[in-house]
């Protein structure tokens, strides 16, 4: 009877450290794809520069991450490799559609914007554009 | 018969003040790792500084430290880890500092004496190929070389200090050097000599003082005609110190302070209260706040009369003893944050930030019910069980009596090890 109570009691403790360390990991899982967007954005963005100086204008329409992701690979100024984060790291060219990135452009092609939205909620995550928000940082 | 063990016994009082030594101990250290932790993480921001970078420009460089100085620059150490050098990176400070179409992070390494040995571009938001333009002009990279940080901050004018423009990337090679010129003046001189901060006290950090010293007086006072008023004391606390103050020590307050700078000028009143709120219980074994000041216990004090103790059911002693490591399990969830930057805040763990009503989240007003109505069946359920803040500073008291290691001095000292631990990992094993 004793030892039950004692095993009772372990297995709070247990249960009482499982539970904070799941909560741990899903955070810091939430912290890489952080990160991980971030440095797809900054890819993209080297990726509309690139255009832009071959160009001297950006893609000229509004499109969704992957248009615009599988145009800048077709003109060689994106890798093929490019990892989807919402995707456990899929090619982008292989994800499904919706995904979280979506590109922006005004009538004349003249400025850009990056957005970052959650896929499953939708909130913008971050914005990297030509004009307010030019740093990640 | 002679009596070994006793022989090697140490007098009790030098334990006891040994003891209360290693428990100060424990809380430095801890309060170390996490400051030099976020020196780091200030110093290199969102993309870390590696030794590789600088070896570029000393090869004898093998490590780098935070200095957590004002330039929030990184010291390169060698070998032998004397200082040869300071790192420092232009981003986050010159993200405004656009080019064609972005800001660049420029690194900078200086001798030791702040002597400008050269510059990088790490990585940037501007035009790659301006950029690369920028990067191979030799003329433009190696201008910076041989002037001291005071010095380029001081540059108002770049024709004027010798520096000009890349042909074909003028925007860019110009974003640059100002980059460099507002990197060079954080921390430095230019900065020291306007006008320093006004020292501030109004009328919130008074009253703090007051609660503390009416604390202070009831814990050390046990006149009847002075403890009688203890009850209206207690509701004061309740709605003066938590609901008006709303200033309650807690996890959220304390992590901030160590991982940036103690706002010694805006909120005197508030951290005198803090550090008499550890230091008096360290002096003299009386837990004032947690006896005396903190609403949160007032008020489990006050609910614990709302059941009759014979129709309370008591917890077994395992079961006690299983709870009695949700605290300091707490104290490893803030250290992982904070070491961690996780998207956790911390005031979402504590009940404190409820008495600020309308700015409380959801998570701090969850806690601070659970917590109460645990109060309303098990005595004191939140102090015993859920506190970590109270558990620190029960940790760091002075014991009355006789003292020994205990299972808090053990728990003091894994959470001194996770700390150095956390400190000694590179900053990419945090996704940083
Ligand atoms: S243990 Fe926590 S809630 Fe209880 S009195 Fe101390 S600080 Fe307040």
């Amino acid at each position: 009877m004793k030892r039950k109570k004692k095993a009772k009691n372990w297995l709070l403790l247990i249960g009482m450290i499982a539970t904070l360390g799941a909560w741990m990991i899903h955070l810091s899982q939430d912290r890489l794809l952080d990160q991980r967007v971030r440095s797809l954005i900054l890819t993209i963005q080297q990726g509309v520069q690139r255009y832009h100086v071959a160009e001297e204008a950006y893609p000229p329409k509004s499109m969704s991450g992957i248009d615009l992701i599988k145009l800048l690979q077709e003109r060689g100024e994106l890798s093929d490799a490019l990892a989807n984060p919402w995707a456990s790291g899929a090619r982008f060219s292989e994800s499904p559609t919706p995904n979280g990135i979506a590109y922006e452009t005004d009538i004349f092609a003249e400025s850009f914007a990056i957005i970052a939205t959650d896929p499953e909620t939708g909130d913008v995550l971050y914005r990297l554009d030509s004009s307010e928000n030019p740093s990640l940082e | 018969m002679f009596d070994r063990r006793a022989a090697f016994r140490l007098p009790s009082r030098i334990k006891k003040t040994f003891l209360q030594l290693y428990r100060l101990a424990i809380l430095a250290g801890i309060v170390l790792f996490v400051r030099q932790h976020a020196d780091r993480v200030r110093a290199d921001g969102d993309w870390p500084i590696s030794v590789n970078e600088v070896q570029a420009f000393l090869p004898e460089a093998t490590t780098l430290r935070a200095t957590g100085d004002q330039r929030n620059s990184l010291e390169i150490l060698d070998n032998q880890r004397n200082a040869i050098g300071f790192a420092m990176r232009s981003m986050p400070y010159s993200k405004e500092i656009v080019g064609y179409s972005g800001p660049s992070d420029v690194l900078m390494i200086t001798d030791k004496d702040e002597r400008m040995l050269g510059i990088a571009i790490r990585s940037s938001y501007d035009t790659p190929s301006h950029v690369e333009d920028v990067e191979i002009d030799r003329r433009f990279m190696k201008r910076w070389n041989e002037r001291t940080l005071t010095e380029v901050a001081a540059i108002t004018d770049l024709s004027d200090a010798g520096i000009y423009s890349v042909a074909g990337a003028t925007r860019t090679s110009e974003a640059v050097a100002w980059s460099i010129t507002e990197r060079a003046q954080v921390g430095g001189s230019a900065g020291a000599a306007t006008a320093g901060p006004k020292w501030q006290w109004d009328w919130r950090d008074t009253a703090m003082i007051s609660f503390l010293l009416l604390g202070c007086l009831f814990a050390f006072q046990k006149g009847k005609r002075l403890q009688k008023w203890r009850p209206l004391f207690s509701i004061a606390t309740i709605l003066i110190f938590g609901l008006l103050l709303t200033d309650l020590v807690a996890q959220s307050l304390l992590i901030g302070w160590v991982e940036s700078r103690v706002p010694w000028y805006s909120a005197l009143g508030t951290i005198l209260f803090v550090f008499a709120v550890f230091a008096i219980p360290w002096f003299t074994s009386q837990p004032v706040y947690c006896q005396f000041i903190c609403p949160h216990g007032n008020l489990q004090r006050w609910l614990m009369k709302v059941i009759p103790a014979k129709r309370k059911p008591r917890l077994g002693e395992g079961t006690k003893w299983a709870l009695s490591f949700l605290p300091p399990l707490l104290l490893m969830v803030v250290l992982l944050t904070s070491f961690w930057q996780l998207e956790l805040d911390l005031a979402s763990i504590e009940p404190f930030d409820a008495y600020a009503l309308r700015a409380a989240g959801i998570g701090t007003i969850l806690v601070a019910i659970v917590g109460l109505a645990a109060s309303t069946i098990i005595p004191m359920a939140y102090c015993k069980y859920g506190c970590p803040t109270g558990w620190l500073l029960d940790f760091v008291r002075k014991r009355s009596g006789k003292d020994r290691f205990s299972l808090a001095d053990g728990l003091g000292l894994a959470l001194l090890g996770l700390a150095f631990l956390l400190s000694r990992l590179p900053l990419s094993a945090f996704a940083i």
